[in-house]
């Protein structure tokens, strides 16, 4: 039984594996990018419902954040032109760009885009909860974050959608009430961002991550099996865990004759076997 | 059915063993049908090697109480309920890098690669949250996976349960328990090495 | 053990009983006759004789001898491997010789028994479904037992017909053009008889061929007309297991399209008969009701079994004689048995050798049998997607010695032959299985049908075919395929 291959070629971290390989990183990161963040095909094949749901809330919040960051920070505004009370122009940081008609579909969706975001998120979050209340099993595993989540969502939708309505039907009436719930629910939104179930929009990315790693590590050598001798993964990945468990509190060495015999070097499959023939073992004997 | 939840209320166990599967694969159809993850069987079940013996492996989540899986996880997706019991990732969370799968001294953890996700046994959280068995447990013709209170079990079974395993130096706690003849040796030991057997000489044909 | 060699075994076990003096002689004097006879046909089975036949170390018979002589209790389960032989009989009645030697019968932890090999096999041969019998294992050549039935049947006892005969022998019968029409309920010969050839050749020959099943099985397809049938999970009803425990069986769904429950289907044939006024059922229960009556008094009395009590006490075990009766959850308690005098019967059992043997033509022992994953023809379990994953063809089982003895390794086809017919499939080598002999699993039709190759040769008693014992010739076909799991080479395992 020979421990896994750990030589040479295996990189003695991710970072300089991806830095090694920048060039084809970068060729390969669109389509990435469409697939695992934007497109979000894992979700579909998981369930229709449920990716739909994500992707409403997802356009919604990319929309919502593409609108209200540059407005508030004052690189997006628009102006009448000239005399015109009905055309405006967007003014993407100083520069002057497309004209519109106010009373347009296209000038309609604009002045309504923040609407128009909350109308997705809020169909996100109502697939979302039906799933959450019908599904028994997705009751089980449910986490008290997973509600304030959908709460929160629903929360900045809903106060949004009341500033257009007070400002459509009411004459402005409770606007600035309003204005200022809106202002808090966002706030506190984004600053609840890292705690909660939402931190998974900075995490997931960490996926990209993972598929450059997974395509060094392919080019790389195997890691064997110490019980049946296959391959069973990367030497890199292995190598890297027999580096981080010791950090995290884990021994896995063997007590035996090679220094850096590990019992990580096995295979699943092999575990699993070993658990049962050592069990058996222990019972007497099969059969 | 006691309305028991699992770990917490120290009621019902779960408990597995190998030695006692006769491969009918029924753990494996009903995994599938587990409300927490429908379609997807996430038991183990497999030949060990049909060359040589028709004994099959059947393996579920464990249950540590200080997982591997979760330790290696570099999204930090993997959570233990209050009772213990170590949840498949958080699906926003999970980054799908496959290192619970390899590092799992049990070789439990699925990466299921059409999800990009990893699934694993959560011992039917729907059903041992309310006192039920879970899905393999209900229909093991053998009781080789086995739920119900220790009592129980001494009641209506021979062996000693054991929740106390050794990987090369690393030792493990689990939730579910095993069964072994005697508790005085120790330790479930992975890499012990197995017993001689008539079985290795059926016929006789090496002695004859 | 090699194929067909049991009651060679059982002899030389019981030998070493009596050598050891490992009996129970006051169960023996006490409970059961003729154990001089059962004696003396062993009195030259000695382990080393019998490692000669059975191909297994004498040492071992002494120390399985040795194990089941001493415990204190013990049980012998038995299936299809010693039973479906053309001296099935003789190995079942050498085996109860060893229960019976011992006192392992009627106390906790004891008995000599069958494992039956479909759902409600033991229900149904205890009713009439074998031909010979009437229900509550009634004999229906018994003038008292006729009686019974005919008074519960509300009908002449000269209108029960005598004694008819067994599955195998219906289609020898077919074959000779004596049998001309045929209805058959949920039985797929094409597949599970004995010597397929010989067995489509006799559907063929039927004038008249009615088929009741819940799919079209191969047998079907030979039929003049098809009535779609109903599985358990669309009809209620009781179901027997192999320790005597009646069941309910309750409906799940209700059967598609034109299906029917069989039972309906039948009580229409009676009505079209001219003889429906004595199949007045409203209902499944009505018809329990009926059994319960006509299986009063006989050894299977199912009398006190009512359909509330089974569901309610989660089966029931016979006999259970009049209502209130607790049911019987051990036969044989105190040494009592069911013969007229209350006593066992020993059997003096010569050796004779199977139907057929091994010879320089066809060198290696056939056996057949199951897989885990399919159930008997297969007309259920072969459209079931998850089970044909399992196993999805038929694999002929044979030792790594025999292998290399034919230049085959694991996956290679090879062409396995008897005097009835051949059959070609992949070769899985494995050490559990003797170098003398190969093994074949049933399920399949046609060109995987391992009964293509199996004996018709019967038990004179029991008129069971020969399944588990015949000889045949193997060669190297040309062609390769995995044995591995298909299931296994989806695991991704963290791989890239």
């Amino acid at each position: 039984m020979a421990p896994a291959a750990i030589d040479g070629d295996v990189e003695p971290s991710g970072w300089d594996a991806f830095q090694a390989r920048k060039g084809r990183n970068l060729v390969a990161l669109p389509s990435l990018v469409a697939t695992q963040l934007l497109t979000q095909g894992f979700i579909r094949r998981r369930s229709r419902a449920r990716w739909l749901a994500h992707q409403f809330v997802f356009w919604g919040c990319i929309l919502a954040a593409l609108v209200t960051f540059p407005l508030t920070l004052g690189l997006l505004h628009f102006e009448s032109v000239g005399q015109e009370a009905d055309r405006y122009q967007v003014y993407l940081s100083r520069v002057g760009t497309l004209k519109f008609d106010a009373g347009s579909i296209l000038g309609w969706t604009i002045f309504h885009a923040l609407d128009i975001a909350a109308v997705l998120v809020l169909a996100g979050v109502f697939i979302f909860l039906r799933r959450r209340l019908h599904d028994p099993g997705a009751l089980a595993v449910e986490r008290s974050g997973d509600f304030l989540a959908l709460a929160g969502l629903f929360a900045v939708s809903v106060t949004g959608l009341f500033l257009t309505v007070s400002s459509t039907w009411l004459g402005g009436r409770f606007y600035a009430a309003l204005n200022t719930i809106h202002a808090l629910t966002v706030i506190l939104g984004l600053m609840y961002l890292p705690f909660g179930k939402l931190f998974h929009i900075f995490q997931r990315p960490g996926n990209l991550g993972v598929a450059y790693y997974r395509q060094q590590n392919a080019e790389g050598p195997p890691a064997v099996c110490r019980r049946c001798g296959d391959d069973f993964a990367s030497a890199q990945q292995i190598a890297d865990l027999r580096d981080v468990l010791p950090q995290v509190g884990f021994d896995y060495t063997i007590d035996g004759d090679a220094d850096d015999d590990n019992y990580q070097d096995t295979c699943p499959r092999c575990r699993r076997a070993s658990v049962t023939l050592a069990q058996t073992a222990r019972v007497g004997g099969f059969g | 059915m006691k309305q028991a939840r699992y770990g917490v209320d120290d009621s019902p166990i779960f408990v597995i063993d190998p030695s006692r599967c006769i491969g009918c694969e029924a753990c494996v159809q009903a995994c599938e049908e587990c409300g927490t993850h429908r379609g997807q069987s996430l038991i183990h079940l497999e030949r060990v090697d049909r060359s040589v013996s028709t004994q099959t492996a059947p393996m579920v989540c464990m249950h540590c109480e200080d997982p591997t899986c979760a330790n290696v996880c570099p999204a930090d997706a993997i959570k233990q309920t209050e009772g213990g019991v170590v949840q498949s990732a958080l699906k926003p969370r999970c980054i799908g890098c496959s290192n619970c799968v390899l590092a799992c001294p049990f070789g439990v953890p699925k990466y299921v690669a059409e999800f990009d996700q990893m699934m694993k046994c959560d011992m039917c959280t729907d059903r041992t949250s309310e006192g039920y068995a879970p899905m393999c447990a209900s229909v093991c013709p053998s009781e080789a996976l086995w739920y119900g209170t220790t009592e129980e079990f001494h009641h209506t079974r021979t062996g000693s349960l054991l929740d106390n395993w050794l990987f090369g130096r690393q030792h493990v706690h689990t939730k579910v328990f095993t069964v072994v003849d005697d508790l005085a040796g120790g330790p479930l030991d992975a890499l012990a090495a197995p017993t001689g057997s008539w079985l290795d000489d059926p016929f006789g044909l090496e002695t004859s | 053990m090699r194929p067909g060699s049991d009651s060679a075994l059982f002899g030389a076990v019981l030998h070493e009983l009596i050598r050891h003096d490992w009996l129970d002689h006051e169960f023996i004097d006490a409970h059961t006759v003729d154990f001089d006879l059962a004696a003396a046909a062993v009195t030259d089975m000695t382990p080393a004789w019998a490692a000669g036949i059975c191909g297994v170390p004498a040492a071992r018979i002494e120390e399985a001898a040795e194990i089941w002589g001493t415990a204190a209790t013990g049980m012998m389960l038995h299936a299809r491997g010693i039973e479906q032989q053309s001296k099935g009989v003789d190995n079942v009645l050498a085996a109860i010789n060893l229960g019976l030697a011992t006192g392992k019968f009627g106390k906790p932890g004891c008995g000599v028994s069958t494992i039956t090999g479909q759902g409600n096999g033991q229900g149904g041969r205890e009713h009439g479904h074998k031909c010979d019998q009437l229900p509550g294992n009634r004999d229906i050549t018994n003038p008292e037992h006729r009686a019974h039935v005919a008074k519960v049947w509300d009908c002449d006892e000269s209108e029960i017909p005598g004694k008819g005969i067994p599955a195998q022998e219906i289609i020898e019968e077919i074959h000779a053009g004596t049998i001309k029409g045929l209805l058959s309920i949920c039985f797929n010969p094409a597949v599970s008889a004995p010597d397929t050839n010989f067995t489509s050749e006799a559907l063929d020959k039927l004038e008249f061929y009615a088929v009741i099943d819940f799919f079209l099985s191969e047998s079907g397809q030979h039929a003049d007309v098809v009535l779609p049938g109903s599985l358990h999970e669309e009809d209620e009803g009781t179901s027997t297991s192999g320790e005597g425990r009646i069941i309910k069986i309750n409906a799940a769904v209700t059967p598609p399209g034109e299906a029917r429950l069989d039972w309906q289907i039948l009580l229409d044939i009676a009505e079209r008969l001219g003889r429906g006024g004595h199949f007045q059922y409203e209902n499944t229960e009505e018809i329990f009701e009926e059994l319960r009556l006509a299986s009063a008094g006989g050894t299977a009395d199912y009398r006190g079994a009512t359909w509330d009590r089974i569901e309610a006490e989660h089966g029931l075990f016979w006999p259970i004689p009049e209502v209130g009766h607790p049911g019987t959850p051990r036969l044989y308690e105190g040494g009592r048995f069911f013969h007229p005098d209350g006593k066992a019967r020993f059997h003096g059992i010569a050796w004779r050798e199977s139907a057929e043997v091994i010879d320089d033509d066809y060198p290696v022992w056939l056996t057949t049998g199951r897989v885990v994953s399919q159930y008997l023809s297969g007309t259920q379990t072969r459209r079931i997607k998850a089970l044909v994953d399992q196993y999805p063809e038929p694999l002929c089982e044979m030792h790594p010695r025999l292998a290399e003895h034919l230049g085959v390794v694991d996956g290679d086809l090879v062409t396995v032959t008897s005097r009835r017919g051949d059959i070609t499939l992949p070769a899985n080598v494995v050490n559990t299985i003797r170098p003398d002999t190969v093994f074949i699993p049933y399920h399949w039709p046609g060109g995987k049908a391992a009964n293509q190759l199996t004996n018709r040769a019967v038990d004179p008693i029991s008129k069971m075919p020969e399944f588990k014992v015949a000889a045949v010739r193997i060669v190297k076909a040309v062609g390769h395929t995995s044995t591995t799991d298909v299931r296994e080479l989806d695991l991704t395992e963290g791989r890239a």
